[in-house]
């Protein structure tokens, strides 16, 4: 089956002081139909940009090369107007803090409909309509009385819920969510990471969740690519990359997690030392000087992500008994 | 959970509306004590002044209990309060006529000469700021911000010198002062903005007599204003720029165009309400300096007049009207506010 | 209230500004300095007694009279560089006189609050009702026609813009954490004022203060102008310009002080939007313009 939404060595570029410098590196990523993919990683690895980059909102002057396809069209090299329509309507975003998302002088209704009637051309009582019966399906009450609301007059939570139902209204085929429980209480986080999971069953809508937070990945996704330093550095069936990581950044962040049966006064484990930039990654493999499994290899060549049959991790040392062979990019 | 809101969105405005007008009221009253006040330290006799070389005993004591300049100082505000209520300014002490006719004639031809300036400066100077804005950085940018850098330190009345200098005196261009030509006759008076009122008349020929007569004056003031607005807005929308809501109104498939004028401009809009404002006060101010190059019968040159013979009704009058028009400006734009920005009604 | 913000989308540093500004800001500096040397040195530069009515009227520039002679025989070059002496200390003693009554009172109204608060700002909005130029008028004619009315007369019209922005500075300052922090360990309300609020507080009004010295010249040159400042024979730009009104067609009499006092406020102007950038690059103070923005106030207060 082909997939919804495929990325074949994406690369980023950004302007910098000292000239464009790659932020993402060679990024492969094969997202199905109706699937939860999750992408890991802390801020910086390259995560939000690699999302970024499919919409065609890469900060002035930033460039994306590489194959990205969606249901089997190229949207990189797609024109402007080709991509807009796009934006929206097959391919929605949620963005990360609900404060600042959503603009504060214009309704609820407004902001739910401007971009459907564009896209769809429906008319404004159409559109309202349909704007309410979101607003229900995302948990909002009194619908009717949201629309001629204004942001700041919600909670945190249900404003997130509101930028859900505006990225839902024209039905997408996959709805980036970009750290959508991070600004908010743990308290309402699973809410909305149900919800996702509820909306992404009823309308057959791939979900590409992007956290930092295992927690929240171990919860609903069912495929995971973990990234650092701009690369994928491993990817593969959620259960599996959670409950026995290959690679050892992976590993650390696991173990970093604190455990119920961890006991009082147990250490808080942490991976030592600080996340690489993208842009100015160390040679060779970008989390040798933090792994305790390094060897004199790892200075030397960036690791290709070697499989172990639906796993893959980008680890020499963990992977040392795979076939090199086997290394061509998957999901 | 969710925030309680107003069962009308009308009331909090309301409500809004009537601090702001109770505020207007006490400013009022401080405008007026201390335009009276500042009357009162006037050193010298107003009767000598007004009466001229070696009044009469006589003379003297009739000017003062004409304008109750005997009684004590309370009185004297108290009933210069209760004549300003009824709409009573007192008599100029140079014109000989009210206060309040001397100001109907001599408003609007400020007025004409403010609004003038104010929409031109207003288009030129928002198109600008935007334009500055998202080019960024780039030639446009920093010329802009060199010439509207130029235009806020250029001093007006040197600006129109330099005007009527070159577009009337040497090249013939445009007229050397004054609302109309000599030989033109007036429009019949509807608003007392001649170009206005030309129109009115369907009189074309006049209208363009009044219109060149606004331009060299208008375009001094302009100039500082289309400045002082185009650096406003340029901040206003550079703050905005990078917004959150901008980013996800893209990512909506909006147009930029959407983006641009739904998104940044409105989330700019009361920064330039703001200085729509300041450029008002600006306008006002200027118009002294400029109706005395140009010699134009307005708000300007009244005050001017009033000041160096030390009128005191007129004074007072001309003080109490230009702060009553600031501070109700002033609240237009804080009413503005409360309607662009829906946060705003809450406080 | 602080957010944190991730910068998911500015991973790509912004491309450094500051150089760019460097060629306006040298630009500035550069005539400021040139006229502070004559300022300091006017009359010892001064080819000619600015008061000296000997040549000549009326006489177009010329090698003699680079500025050409004005309506009493005098060299114009001569007064407009002697005027330096006059106009630009004037405009720094209104900036520093109305700065520093605004910046008291500002941080009065910040700190303490309550009434004190309520009415300084009263008392700003009631002085700032005026134009500056109105109020000018009738204070200096009042009070008679002097240098020292006028710039008195200024400092009362201009003093509310500073105490507002200072107001609104103590407030967001003192709000901030780590003043908190400061008082939590038991500081005194003075101490923590001085070390903590005022430092910061200066910074912002040395900014604003250059930004409005090239205002402040403006406001005493259009005193001038209409005759209710300096008064003749000493040499100001401002009333150098308003006789050049009357000897019209002479150009030289009002094109020379009129350059003076553009080029000046230029470089200030210049300066200050320079500083501006170096401190505080988001700030909303405008240049040349009164006040500042009360949206942002209405949230602090």
């Amino acid at each position: 089956m082909t997939p919804l939404l495929e990325l074949e060595g994406l690369s980023i570029r950004l302007p910098t002081p000292s000239g464009p410098r790659a932020v993402v590196h060679e990024v492969d990523l094969a997202v199905e139909a109706g699937q939860i993919y999750g992408i890991a990683g802390e801020s910086g690895s390259g995560k939000t940009m690699t999302m970024l980059s499919l919409l065609g909102l890469l900060p002035r002057g930033g460039s994306a090369h590489g194959g990205a396809r969606f249901d089997g069209r190229d949207i990189l090299g797609a024109g402007k107007k080709e991509r807009q329509a796009l934006r929206g309507r097959e391919l929605s975003m949620v963005f990360q803090d609900p404060m600042t998302s959503l603009h504060p002088m214009l309704t609820v209704g407004k902001q739910l409909t401007e971009h459907a009637r564009k896209h769809l051309g429906i008319s404004k009582a159409e559109a309202s309509a349909r704007a309410a019966q979101m607003l229900e399906e995302v948990r909002i009450p009194d619908g009717e009385a949201a629309l001629r609301a204004y942001p700041h007059e919600f909670s945190g939570g249900m404003r997130q819920r509101i930028a859900i139902a505006i990225a839902l209204m024209c039905e997408p085929q996959v709805l980036i969510a970009d750290e959508p429980t991070t600004a908010l209480d743990v308290t309402v986080q699973a809410g909305i990471l149900q919800l996702l999971d509820r909306l992404r069953r009823e309308k057959g809508m791939a979900v590409v969740l992007i956290t930092h937070d295992l927690g929240v990945m171990s919860s609903i996704a069912e495929r995971i690519s973990v990234m650092y330093a701009g690369r994928v550095i491993e990817s593969g069936d959620a259960r599996d990359v959670l409950k026995a990581p290959s690679h050892p950044y992976t590993r650390g962040l696991l173990g970093a997690l604190p455990q119920p049966g961890d006991g009082a006064g147990s250490e808080l484990k942490s991976i030592p030392g600080v996340p690489a930039s993208p842009l100015d990654p160390p040679r060779g493999c970008a989390f040798h000087p933090r792994c305790a499994l390094a060897v004199d290899a790892c200075r030397e060549a960036v690791p290709p992500l070697l499989r172990r049959g639906d796993h893959a991790a980008a680890c020499i040392v963990t992977m040392r008994d795979v076939d090199p062979a086997s290394k061509e990019a998957i999901a | 959970m969710r925030a309680r809101r107003q069962s009308r969105s009308h009331r909090p405005l309301v409500r809004f509306l009537l601090r702001r007008l109770g505020a207007l009221v006490l400013l009022l009253i401080g405008i007026t004590l201390i335009s009276f006040l500042l009357t009162q330290a006037v050193p010298g006799d107003a009767a000598i002044a007004n009466l001229g070389q070696h009044p009469t005993e006589e003379s003297i004591r009739a000017f003062n209990e004409k304008y109750g300049l005997d009684d004590p100082l309370p009185v004297q505000y108290a009933t210069y309060l209760g004549n300003l209520v009824q709409g009573d300014l007192g008599i100029s002490q140079q014109t000989h006529q009210p206060v309040v006719d001397d100001l109907s004639v001599s408003i609007p031809a400020t007025a004409e000469l403010a609004i003038f300036a104010i929409v031109f400066s207003t288009i030129f100077g928002v198109a600008f700021g935007v334009l500055a804005a998202l080019r960024r950085d780039t030639a446009v940018d920093h010329g802009l911000r060199v010439f509207t850098l130029a235009g806020i330190s250029v001093p007006m009345f040197w600006l129109g010198l330099l005007g009527l200098y070159l577009f009337f005196f040497k090249w013939g261009l445009l007229p050397g002062g004054g609302r109309l030509d000599p030989t033109t006759t007036p429009p019949t008076d509807v608003t007392g903005l001649n170009t206005v009122d030309a129109l009115l008349d369907g009189n074309f020929a006049t209208f363009w007599d009044a219109f060149k007569h606004l331009i060299l004056p208008g375009a001094v003031l302009v100039l500082y204003s289309v400045s002082l607005i185009s650096r406003y807005t340029r901040s206003a929308v550079l703050e905005v720029l990078h917004a959150d809501y901008v980013r996800a109104a893209r990512a909506k498939g909006l147009s930029e165009y959407t983006v641009v004028t739904r998104y940044i401009l409105r989330a700019a809009l009361p920064s330039i309400v703001t200085v729509m404002g300041l450029v008002f006060a600006n306008v006002l101010a200027g118009a002294v300096l400029v109706e005395n190059i140009f010699n134009w019968p307005g708000i300007g040159q009244y005050a001017y007049r009033s000041a160096v013979s030390l009128d005191l009704p007129a004074i007072m009058g001309v003080s109490i009207f230009i702060a009553l028009v600031y501070v109700i400006v002033n609240l237009i734009v804080d009413l503005l506010y409360a309607v662009i920005d829906p946060r705003v009604r809450l406080s | 209230m602080r957010r944190f913000k991730r910068g998911g989308g500015d991973a790509a540093a912004k491309p450094a500004r500051a150089w760019w500004r460097a060629p306006t800001m040298l630009v500035g500096l550069t005539i400021a300095a040139i006229w502070v040397i004559v300022a300091i040195f006017g009359p010892l530069l001064a080819p000619h007694d600015p008061l000296a009515q000997e040549f000549a009227i009326t006489q177009a520039p010329s090698g003699a009279h680079p500025f050409g002679t004005d309506e009493l025989g005098r060299d114009i070059l001569s007064r407009v560089i002697v005027a330096a002496r006059n106009s630009l200390p004037l405009a720094v003693l209104l900036v520093v006189c109305a700065g520093g009554l605004g910046t008291a009172l500002g941080v009065i109204a910040g700190y303490v609050g309550g009434w004190v608060d309520g009415v300084i700002m009263r008392l700003a909005d009631l002085f700032s009702a005026f134009p500056a130029i109105v109020l000018a008028m009738v204070v200096t004619a009042s009070l008679g026609p002097s240098t020292r009315n006028a710039v008195l007369a200024l400092v009362t019209v201009t003093w509310p813009i500073y105490a507002r922005v200072v107001r609104s500075l103590v407030l967001s300052i003192g709000q901030s954490e780590y003043v908190q922090a400061f008082r939590l360990h038991g500081a005194s309300a003075r101490r923590a004022m001085w070390k903590e609020v005022l430092p910061n507080v200066v910074g912002p009004i040395t900014v604003l203060a250059t930004i409005y010295l090239a205002d402040a010249l403006l406001l005493l040159a259009g005193l001038s102008f209409l005759g209710l400042g300096t008064q003749p024979p000493t040499p100001e730009w401002g009333s150098m310009i308003s006789v050049g009104t009357q000897y019209f067609q002479n150009w030289w009499m009002a094109t020379f002080p009129g350059l003076a006092i553009f080029s000046a406020a230029l470089a200030f102007n210049f300066i200050g939007d320079g500083l501006r950038d170096v401190f505080d690059p988001q700030s909303q103070v405008g240049s040349g313009a009164r006040g500042s923005d009360p949206v942002a106030e209405e949230r602090e207060a």
